[in-house]
């Protein structure tokens, strides 16, 4: 019987998620996480590994992450970012990836964290940074409805009192 | 005040003669105290207690009704034996009971002597103290809990109303600092101040590896500047034309830096930055660095100092030179414009091996110091404007030395726009001087060895001796600059990354009568091209290709090239 070496399927790795869905990738993609990486070498023939802190859909997102860069580096986002629009900071691809609600980008980025994919985490971080930029103090905090902590007098001297004020 | 009063603890004290202590629990409401007292304690304020026993109460009845009975003493039986401990303790708790109550349910008793001494014995007022000052505690704690819980409902319903669920507060801090490290210096400033948990963060060292000041006007006290230089990650200081920085300022610099992080130091234009300073700086870094060096010499690790800049700091001089050899990790060294000579060169080089690049450019360097540092390995080095060696080589204004690595050639570059050509003394263009004539004065001036030779440079192609500069100029098809090249050995093996040097051989037209790529003949109506990379001649359908060329020096505009050499440029 022919058989077509070339068509030998990839060993797939199964993801469980925090709802008990299996979404399944690539070994050579799943590897680019450190976490999946080192589950995978350090126990033979391991082709399940379960994600308690991840729900599905953030899994998918990973996985469309991992599976564009399978076989390139992502680019690398320069520090500090030039603008506070993400398209001139990285390639359109990955500023097209990012560009989702809230949410999503907060639970990607402590995804990436604990999955220890640093490309991914860096791009979360910096669409973050991106949020912040240029916003004044009162801004930032009707963004992210954090209370004002600071006595008002004390926040007239912490303006001085910062180590790095330099103006 | 409700105070509940319990006799729950008894303990038998071995002396010469024993005895008992028994122990009353007040409970109150905030708080709980533990009386100790004695069986005879008990027994004398009783006795005290009765010689109020006639007091009329208002209520109507005397005191002596209200008061309880204490539990009588038995000469036959021990105090210390456990029977009279249990039954004592059920009494004594009646007793104490009956006190507190006398005490809440008459009014106006606080004047009273008889009162008075109850709250004593059972320590009243200290307990009331206590439990005001704990009242209020809690009284302003449960306010604030109210508000905030109130607060928190209100917050839950806008972020479910804007679709928030998982609030930036809830991330980890090593999250949010890897946020604030793709901000600039502002917007962390402007995040810093935002809540008490960011400001915290902000102040993480790894946010803070660069102090730029450069031309900054604030007043730098000593105090800021030690709050500057405190982070222990700082890797460079960048003071660049502050005239503020003097000796006083270095020695704080010195004092407050890690030596071990700091990397790059740019001190250009500070004027009143000098020997001294540059001294105190060295001898930190130096000291710091003499453990590390012998540690790190086997690792091939890359702490200290690497690049200072000390450019236009007109107070520098060839002391300084000696200082700086202590640095012995550097390798890259900006001096412009100091006030050096051949002996400060001769200082530096005997003690630094590291150096890759070196700008001594507009210093009074000589032609020693340039013999020197040609002997030496350093890669990159820029002299021009250097005095001294435009004494001894008076036509090499834009003087740019570059060494690119010991097995290659030296070369001597010197590029003049062709308007200024050099008019002062020796070289007087006039437009009738042929290039063999420059080449003449130019060989005079240096002594050059038989195997040396110069050739000069017009855009692309290499001018022919009886040139005279007016046809150089009708010759220009792009540059407008003159290139002198001087080959100090004969042969050149690499190619060197000077723009115009990069030049390609010029295949003469009569070379060919086909094109180098699809091989059909010129005639009139097929033309001759060259292309701008290869410098090959090719039909117009072969170099139909327009690209710039920045190794070569094509910057401005798109030149011709042909279809190989532009795939090659592309990619």
């Amino acid at each position: 019987m022919f058989y077509n070496f070339n068509k030998i399927e990839e060993v797939k790795i199964r993801l469980r998620s925090a709802e008990g869905h299996i979404c399944e990738v690539e070994e050579s993609a799943a590897l680019m996480s450190s976490f999946i990486r080192s589950m995978i070498e350090g126990f033979n023939e391991v082709t399940e590994v379960s994600l308690p802190n991840i729900n599905s859909v953030v899994i998918e997102k990973v996985i469309e992450y991992m599976r564009h860069y399978k076989d390139k580096d992502p680019p690398i986002i320069k520090k500090p970012i030039i603008s506070s629009k993400m398209e001139e900071n990285t390639s359109a691809w990955d500023a097209g990836f990012i560009d989702a609600d809230w949410n999503m980008v907060v639970d990607l980025m402590t995804a990436a964290d604990y999955l220890m994919m640093i490309p991914l985490r860096d791009l979360c971080c910096a669409k973050m940074a991106c949020k912040f930029k240029g916003r004044s103090i009162d801004e930032l905090r009707a963004e992210y409805h954090i209370e004002n902590e600071f006595p008002s007098e004390m926040e007239e001297n912490l303006e001085f009192q910062h180590p790095w004020r330099l103006e | 005040m409700i105070i509940n009063a319990e006799v729950s603890l008894s303990a038998v004290v071995q002396d010469s003669s024993p005895f008992v202590l028994y122990g009353i629990m007040l409970h109150t409401e905030f708080s709980s105290q533990i009386l100790i007292k004695r069986y005879t304690d008990f027994l004398r304020f009783h006795e005290k207690l009765c010689c109020f026993s006639h007091v009329q109460l208002s209520s109507g009845g005397k005191l002596l009704d209200r008061i309880p009975k204490l539990p009588g003493q038995n000469f036959f039986t021990k105090s210390t034996s456990e029977k009279v401990i249990q039954e004592r303790t059920k009494d004594l708790t009646s007793y104490v009971k009956f006190l507190i109550k006398i005490i809440q349910n008459i009014h106006n008793y606080e004047n009273k002597p008889w009162a008075y001494m109850i709250r004593q014995f059972l320590n009243l007022p200290n307990i009331e103290a206590k439990e005001n000052e704990s009242a209020s505690k809690v009284q302003k704690l449960y306010r604030k809990y109210i508000e905030g819980v109130n607060k928190r409902r209100l917050l839950k319903i806008e972020y479910q109303n804007k679709g928030y669920t998982s609030s930036i507060e809830q991330l980890p801090d090593s999250l949010i600092i890897y946020i604030f490290s793709f901000l600039g210096i502002s917007s962390l400033f402007q995040a810093a101040l935002v809540s008490k948990k960011w400001e915290t963060i902000s102040r993480a060292p790894i946010l803070w590896t660069k102090i730029d000041l450069f031309i900054n006007k604030i007043s730098l006290s000593t105090t800021t500047l030690e709050k500057y230089c405190k982070s222990s990650m700082l890797q460079t200081i960048d003071f660049r034309f502050n005239l503020q920085i003097s000796s006083d300022a270095a020695s704080i610099i010195a004092q407050t830096c890690n030596p071990l992080s700091l990397k790059a130091a740019l001190f250009d234009g500070c004027q009143r930055f000098d020997d001294y300073a540059l001294a105190m700086l060295a001898e930190r870094f130096c000291s710091a660095l003499k453990i590390e060096i012998s540690e790190s010499d086997l690792k091939g690790g890359s702490r200290g100092l690497q690049i200072l800049s000390l450019a236009e700091c007109r107070n520098i001089s060839d002391k300084s030179m000696a200082y700086i050899g202590k640095l012995k990790r550097l390798e890259n060294l900006n001096m412009r414009g100091c006030n050096i000579t051949d002996d400060g060169v001769t200082l530096l080089l005997d003690k630094i091996k590291a150096l890759k690049s070196i700008d001594f450019s507009g210093t009074s360097v000589g032609i020693g110091s340039w013999k020197l540092l040609k002997e030496s390995h350093i890669k990159n080095m820029v002299l021009n404007h250097s005095n001294e060696i435009q004494k001894d080589i008076p036509f090499l204004k834009n003087t740019s030395v570059q060494l690119i690595d010991e097995n290659f050639e030296y070369e001597l570059i010197a590029v003049y726009p062709l308007t200024q050509i050099p008019t002062s003394r020796p070289f007087k263009a006039r437009s009738s001087f042929t290039i063999q004539r420059l080449i003449y004065m130019i060989q005079s001036s240096i002594d050059l060895k038989s195997n040396q030779s110069i050739q000069v440079l017009c855009g692309c192609t290499v001018l022919k001796p009886h040139y005279t500069l007016q046809q150089v100029q009708a010759e220009l098809w792009d540059s407008s600059t003159l290139i002198l090249q001087y080959r100090l050995k004969s042969k050149i093996t690499h190619r060197p990354t000077n723009s115009w040097a990069n030049l390609p051989e010029w295949t003469p037209d009569n070379y060919t009568q086909t094109c180098m790529g699809c091989g059909s003949t010129f005639g009139l109506f097929l033309r001759k091209h060259h292309c701008r990379n290869c410098g090959k001649v090719f039909c117009n359908d072969c170099s139909n290709y327009r690209t710039l060329i920045p190794l070569s020096g094509f910057t401005r505009s798109p030149v011709r090239v042909c279809q190989s050499c532009f795939i090659k440029i592309k990619h």
